[in-house]
């Protein structure tokens, strides 16, 4: 235990003399880690937040009907009637086109434009909540209610909510596979470092391999460095997707709620936040140990 | 001092070592060395000494026979076990595989590095080695500011500091003057006083006509001659 703890503090050391001996090449690597980690993190983090907020929002499935524009006040009648015998219609609401006009005053706040217009170009509505949240039932539901006498175009509202939700899975999903490319690319960066080093400190592995020193005594030093390289670009990368977001938060939240979703995006956990900073730390050490890996191999071989 | 020279440390068993090229360094080499003797083994450039004392170190693997130190076969030592048996020897390489960017000091403590001892020991055993060769004032200094010799004793201070029983020397001679070759000489024969058992290859005349040590004299490979040390 005496001797474990003496190796990885003069290993640990080592890695920290190292990091200081080479300031410059050392702070270029760990500005490359901390941007390249934090585009993927922070659009991740803002999808999966985004996605989350939109899931959150109550979203009741309703049905649109919108009635023929010189439909009669009977033809009106016969549909609520109809609508009252349907099966898997939970609730109707009626919405007479004087009403939906006075909204659309309301909503628009251009009066003096609408006053031009002679006459009302809304149709009366019904607004359907269905038993059903189910996708496919309620899209046969609205395909048979269209078919009702008087009526002109039937909608499933909240489609978009679902199109925003499955936009932003395939997002999150290719954010994915570039964050997974990008961390090859860390590791690769982080072991093009490290085999520098090797080659640099070439003489003194082969000499300490000479008179026995074990391929972890050679590999634990670059390990601890390569995984310092990884915690310090984390550490940089979440710096920089905080303050990123905190930037940004405001536009997304517009941006949503537009869409009539009410949220305020969050920003980095503390958890996310170690999260990402133990991602790079474990990639800066898997470049390292790969790198050590080979240079042990090709030098054996 | 008796009953050290009665131990058998090294047993060596017609080893046999082809390269891949084809090259046979050595042809079925039979040699026991006793605990506390000093051997050098002699011959002319490629006779196969260096060769052995590397089959020896467990650095490279004879093709055929064995080698056993204290009993265990070093061909048939797990990597670890390879390592660990290195990490108890003194070796002193041909070409002193020196550490240029690093103090003397450092250069002594690396072994001591590679076993893990703490600060504190580590100081102290790298002194003491380097107070042995007589470089203890220049150990803030670095190889390139010593002489031949100098770093010669160098190599000597390095593969003693951690105290092996066994210490294998390739050339620790080589291109030095004949006062400094009987400088090393003498520091040979001081550890072997204390019990160390040294093989070394040579071919300085300085040191086999000291006949201060059993010479084993290597020919293509084989052993063509032996002569017991003048005692």
């Amino acid at each position: 235990m005496g001797a474990w703890l003496i190796y990885h503090r003069r290993a640990l050391r080592h890695a920290l003399q190292r990091l200081f001996a080479t300031p410059l090449s050392a702070l270029l690597s760990v500005l490359v880690i901390g941007l390249t980690l934090s585009l993927p993190a922070g659009l991740y983090h803002l999808l999966q937040s985004g996605a989350r907020a939109i899931g959150q929002q109550p979203i009741d499935p309703e049905i649109s009907l919108f009635a023929k524009l010189d439909a009669s006040a009977e033809q009106i009648a016969k549909i609520k009637d109809e609508l009252a015998r349907s099966e898997g219609i939970a609730q109707t609401r009626f919405v007479p086109k004087e009403e939906a006009f006075e909204r659309m005053k309301h909503a628009m706040d251009t009066s003096d434009l609408l006053e031009g217009i002679e006459r009302n170009p809304l149709p009366d509505a019904f607004i359907i909540k269905a038993d059903s949240k189910d996708p496919a039932k309620l899209a046969q539901l609205r395909d048979r209610l269209a078919q009702l006498p008087g009526i002109e175009h039937a909608r499933i509202d909240l489609q978009w909510a679902r199109t925003l939700a499955a936009s932003l899975r395939l997002a999150q999903r290719v954010t994915l596979i570039v964050a997974l490319g990008l961390c090859a690319g860390l590791v690769l960066v982080v072991g093009n470092t490290i085999r520098l080093q090797l080659l640099d400190a070439k003489d003194e592995i082969e000499l300490s391999r000479l008179i026995g020193a074990a391929p972890r005594y050679v590999r634990r030093p670059y390990l601890y460095f390569g995984a310092l390289q990884g915690l310090l670009g984390g550490a940089l990368a979440a710096a920089l997707v905080w303050l990123a977001l905190k930037y940004f938060n405001q536009s997304a939240a517009d941006l949503l709620n537009l869409s009539q979703i009410n949220v305020a995006l969050p920003n980095l956990s503390s958890r996310d936040t170690l999260r990402l900073v133990a991602l790079a730390t474990l990639l800066g050490w898997l470049g390292a140990y790969l790198s050590v890996q080979a240079h042990l191999v090709r030098r054996a071989g | 001092m008796t009953q050290a020279l009665s131990e058998r440390l090294i047993d060596i068993q017609q080893v046999g070592k082809r390269y891949a090229n084809g090259f046979e360094a050595l042809r079925g080499i039979s040699l026991q060395i006793n605990a506390g003797e000093m051997v050098f083994l002699s011959g002319h450039s490629g006779a196969g000494k260096s060769t052995l004392l590397r089959c020896i170190a467990g650095i490279e693997t004879p093709t055929s026979g064995s080698i056993r130190i204290s009993g265990q076969d070093v061909a048939r030592l797990k990597p670890a076990a390879t390592m660990a048996l290195r990490r108890s020897l003194g070796l002193i390489f041909q070409d002193h595989n020196l550490l240029f960017n690093r103090s003397v000091f450092d250069n002594v403590a690396l072994p001591l590095l590679i076993d893990g001892y703490p600060d504190e020991d580590l100081g102290r055993r790298a002194r003491a080695a380097l107070n042995k060769v007589g470089l203890l004032e220049r150990e803030k200094q670095f190889p390139v500011m010593l002489s031949g010799g100098e770093q010669q004793r160098l190599c000597i201070a390095r593969a003693i500091v951690h105290r092996p029983s066994l210490v294998l020397a390739d050339e620790p001679t080589g291109n030095l003057d004949e006062a400094s070759a009987r400088d090393i000489l003498a520091m040979f024969q001081s550890f072997n006083q204390v019990g160390v058992t040294i093989v070394i290859a040579t071919h300085d005349r300085t040191l086999l006509e000291s006949k201060l040590a059993r010479i084993v004299t290597l020919d293509h490979g084989r052993i063509s001659s032996a002569a017991e040390a003048r005692v």
